[in-house]
């Protein structure tokens, strides 16, 4: 069921089979270069290079290009470990559980998805009657709230499932403390406790969420809660946690049962179903027949395997109206996702007022 | 004679002005500037004008080759091309440039073509200097906006100094070479007059060597001037750096040499860097190599050719 | 909003020691002694005063009081208030830049 579109783009082929580089021509090169730094993707493909050893054979011009990019994600993934160093220290002393999320537990993990990251937040995670206490111990140490304007701080306040970014005047990396990993709003809501008991310790003290949560927490945010387009990124990470992970059955047994004890068996069957379809994964038949019940409608289904393949990297598929449509009707449909109409009609409004006004 | 960049195995093309126009309004003219090839294409006749009028000395590729960047200035329909035309620039890295009016496109171009090596470029230790050579001397002169250290870099290069960049310094890591990048030099404001007043005092023909005055820019006006041929030519030639001069530029100052320490120039080398934070312990290996081997001193100046017998000067005593 | 005078992050009765792994690189020069760290990709300028206290906490763990007695063995002088108040500003600072970190118990 490999998707004609994606099949023909240079950058998916050569991250689902980095030898490609080897044999690139000129012309082959620019292109997959242009993609890849648009996808900002052009550091996992020097790692991957690197990883199977034929960096030394790729032409000289793209080992100096492929140079910058080492240090720009070394720079990242050392900038992410301090800021987790840091966020330890000031919370010596509290007992709570505090977890990592997305990149930063890739990093802990060490992951093959963070091979050439890049990383520019840190998001942790605590129980949402900690997280006045965790508030105040980094104001104290030196944090501030990167968010001034009223409207910004009581939306995140109210609605948000995460405090406004904090940020160290000394260091330019901005933390995200989360008490849950969905908008309080959203329609799909977890029981954030069955997410904290199930989180295992890591490194330096902090947790990390299962490996069955955390790719769940991956799927949920791009195909229930984010945006689709351009988001090559994140279904890579998403076929290398399936990879990785799924070398042990048990794996695969919690997978399903896991997504439905949390309500996330649709975002689940998108991820499942894209990730094999354009990034060639290897998931068990039993799993895939497993997730099949929770597919949407045919015409919904329809409209997102055309959708889908057409913007998940940002030079892809078709042009004009048709790619207008399909960019902005995946928009829509995950931002309707997260918040009920009446909230998301207010919140556009306002900022919408607020650009006109310049003060956004 | 122009050197091969070491990247690129292809022939150098010798176009004349009429097929750089006809590459640029097309498939795109591969631009080199010293470590750097960046395919440049050009939809509006009036930019690739003044864009050939600067670069047209430079080595480009005619046969294809593996580019750095891409840089593409266009029109977005057809009333803004024609009616009231808007030069947008599309870099390739996801950001979004305010347009400028067509008539000031070599300012777009100019400044992607700096946001393309000033957000990207990490396998170089990049400073915010003015970095020139001669003879086996790499001088580095690190700087704040408004020091005059790129209107000093411009004036030594028309005074038998070898530009590496006047605003790019760039420092290879492995060999812990100055690598030149001789772009054209963006002189603002009241620079101005003064460079082309000291190019008349030397050159012929000296307004050949500036593009007209782009008023009303965001920086004010603005007008590049192209490098010295022998600045071109020697794109590849590397240099160690062994002198660091921090210049400040006080009209109502007297000359004057003044030491500092060891110490008061490795930072505020560091603090020039654009990307030493990226490039992490290499970067402060290699500066601490280069301040440990370097004559370091500031000089403070009234006018540009004060500050040019001051740098001769205390170049000089290094060799006396 | 937390008041900044009062963000002293180093614990007067904790243990300190420097990172097993810190792995700081040096640059000396006369007037100063210049301090890269690798975990944290920061610089730092460290004083003849700083460099030594900072060289102390190199030779093992210690609290502030064994802190002080090891410095005025160096200077072999009783320490005053004045000079003890820079003592823990200077050390605040290096718990503040991570270059060294409490023991836990």
């Amino acid at each position: 069921m490999a998707n004609p579109i994606t099949e023909r783009n240079i950058l998916i082929r050569v991250l689902k089979n980095p030898n490609l580089m080897e044999n690139l021509g000129v012309g082959e090169w620019n292109e997959l270069l242009r993609e890849a730094k648009i996808s900002n993707l052009a550091g996992r493909l020097s790692a991957d290079a690197e990883h199977i050893g034929i960096k030394e054979k790729l032409p000289l011009k793209v080992q100096n290009i492929f140079k910058s990019y080492d240090y720009s994600s070394r720079s990242s993934q050392r900038m992410i470990r301090w800021e987790m160093n840091r966020v330890k220290r000031a919370l010596v002393g509290e007992d709570y559980k505090v977890i990592l999320l997305k990149g930063a537990a890739y990093i802990a993990k060490e992951l093959k998805c963070t091979r050439g990251r890049l990383s520019v937040d840190l998001d942790i995670l605590v129980e949402k009657n900690k997280i006045d206490f965790a508030e105040d111990k980094f104001l104290r140490h030196g944090w501030e709230h990167h968010v001034e304007n009223d409207y910004d701080q009581k939306f995140y306040r109210e609605y948000s499932h995460e405090l406004p970014p904090l940020v160290h005047p000394d260091r330019q990396i901005s933390i995200d403390v989360h008490h849950s990993i969905l908008p309080v709003t959203s329609r799909v809501y977890p029981d954030m406790t069955k997410l904290v008991d199930a989180a295992v310790p890591s490194v330096g003290g902090f947790y990390t969420f299962s490996n069955v949560d955390i790719v769940l927490h991956s799927v949920v945010h791009l195909w229930q809660d984010g945006e689709v387009r351009s988001s090559l990124r994140n279904l890579l990470e998403q076929h290398d946690m399936f990879e990785e992970f799924g070398k042990d059955q048990k794996f695969w047994d919690a997978l399903v049962p896991r997504a439905v004890e949390l309500g996330f068996t649709r975002a689940l069957y998108y991820a499942l179903r894209y990730c094999k379809m354009i990034m060639g994964t290897n998931i068990p038949a039993r799993v895939m027949k497993n997730i099949d019940q929770y597919a949407p409608n045919g015409l919904i289904r329809i409209l997102m395997d055309w959708m889908v393949p057409g913007v998940i990297s940002p030079t892809l598929g078709s042009t004009g109206l048709s790619r207008w449509l399909s960019m902005n009707g995946l928009y829509i449909r995950s931002h309707w996702l997260r918040m009920p109409p009446f909230m998301l009609a207010k919140h556009l409004s306002t900022k919408m007022i607020m650009r006109i006004k310049g003060e956004a | 004679m122009k050197v091969l960049s070491k990247f690129h195995k292809n022939k150098l093309a010798a176009f004349d002005d009429e097929e750089l126009d006809t590459k640029l309004s097309t498939s795109g003219a591969q631009l080199e500037i010293g470590p750097f090839t960046v395919n440049v294409k050009l939809e509006f006749k009036n930019i690739r004008d003044e864009f050939i009028k600067i670069y047209r000395e430079y080595p480009f590729y005619n046969d294809p080759v593996i580019h750095d960047n891409y840089i593409h200035i266009y029109g977005r329909n057809f009333y803004r091309k024609y009616m009231r035309p808007q030069a947008f620039v599309d870099v390739g890295m996801n950001e979004e440039f305010i347009p400028l009016p067509a008539s000031m496109g070599m300012v777009s171009l100019e400044m992607g073509l700096n946001w393309q090596v000033a957000s990207a470029c990490k396998q170089y230790l990049m400073f915010h200097a003015g970095v020139v050579a001669k003879d086996g001397v790499g001088l580095i002169m690190p700087a704040a906006s408004g020091s005059g250290k790129s209107t000093l870099a411009a004036g030594l290069s028309y005074r038998g100094w070898q530009l590496h960049s006047d605003e790019f310094g760039l420092l290879d890591l492995e060999s812990e070479e100055l690598v030149p990048y001789p772009r054209a030099v963006s002189l603002k404001n009241e620079s101005i007059p003064v460079m082309k007043n000291w190019v008349a005092q030397s050159h012929e023909n000296h307004l050949d060597y500036f593009t007209e005055e782009f008023e009303g820019t965001p920086k004010g006006t603005i007008c590049y001037m192209r490098p010295t041929t022998q600045s071109i030519n020697a794109m590849h030639e590397r240099t160690k750096p062994n002198i660091v001069i921090l210049p400040i530029f006080d009209p109502a100052s007297k000359p004057e040499i003044r030491p500092i320490t060891k110490t008061m120039a490795f930072f505020r080398t560091v603090m020039s860097s654009a990307n030493y934070g990226d490039i992490g312990a290499d970067a402060f290996h290699a500066i601490s190599n280069l301040i440990d081997n370097a004559r370091v001193c500031e000089i403070v100046y009234p006018t540009l050719d004060d500050a040019v017998k001051l740098v001769e000067e205390f170049v000089g005593d290094g060799n006396g | 909003m937390a008041d900044k005078s009062k963000s002293i992050l180093f614990d007067k009765t904790a243990v300190y020691r420097v990172p097993s792994a810190a792995g700081f690189i040096w640059s000396e020069w006369d007037d100063a002694s210049i301090v890269y760290d690798p975990r944290s990709g920061h610089t730092q300028v460290l004083n003849d005063f700083a460099r030594e206290l900072l060289a102390l906490y190199e030779d093992g763990p210690k609290n502030l009081n064994s802190l002080f007695f090891e410095f005025e063995k160096i200077l072999e002088t009783k320490i005053d208030p004045q000079t003890k108040e820079q003592i823990v500003e200077t050390v605040n600072g290096f718990d503040t830049m991570g270059l060294i970190e409490p023991v836990l118990k």
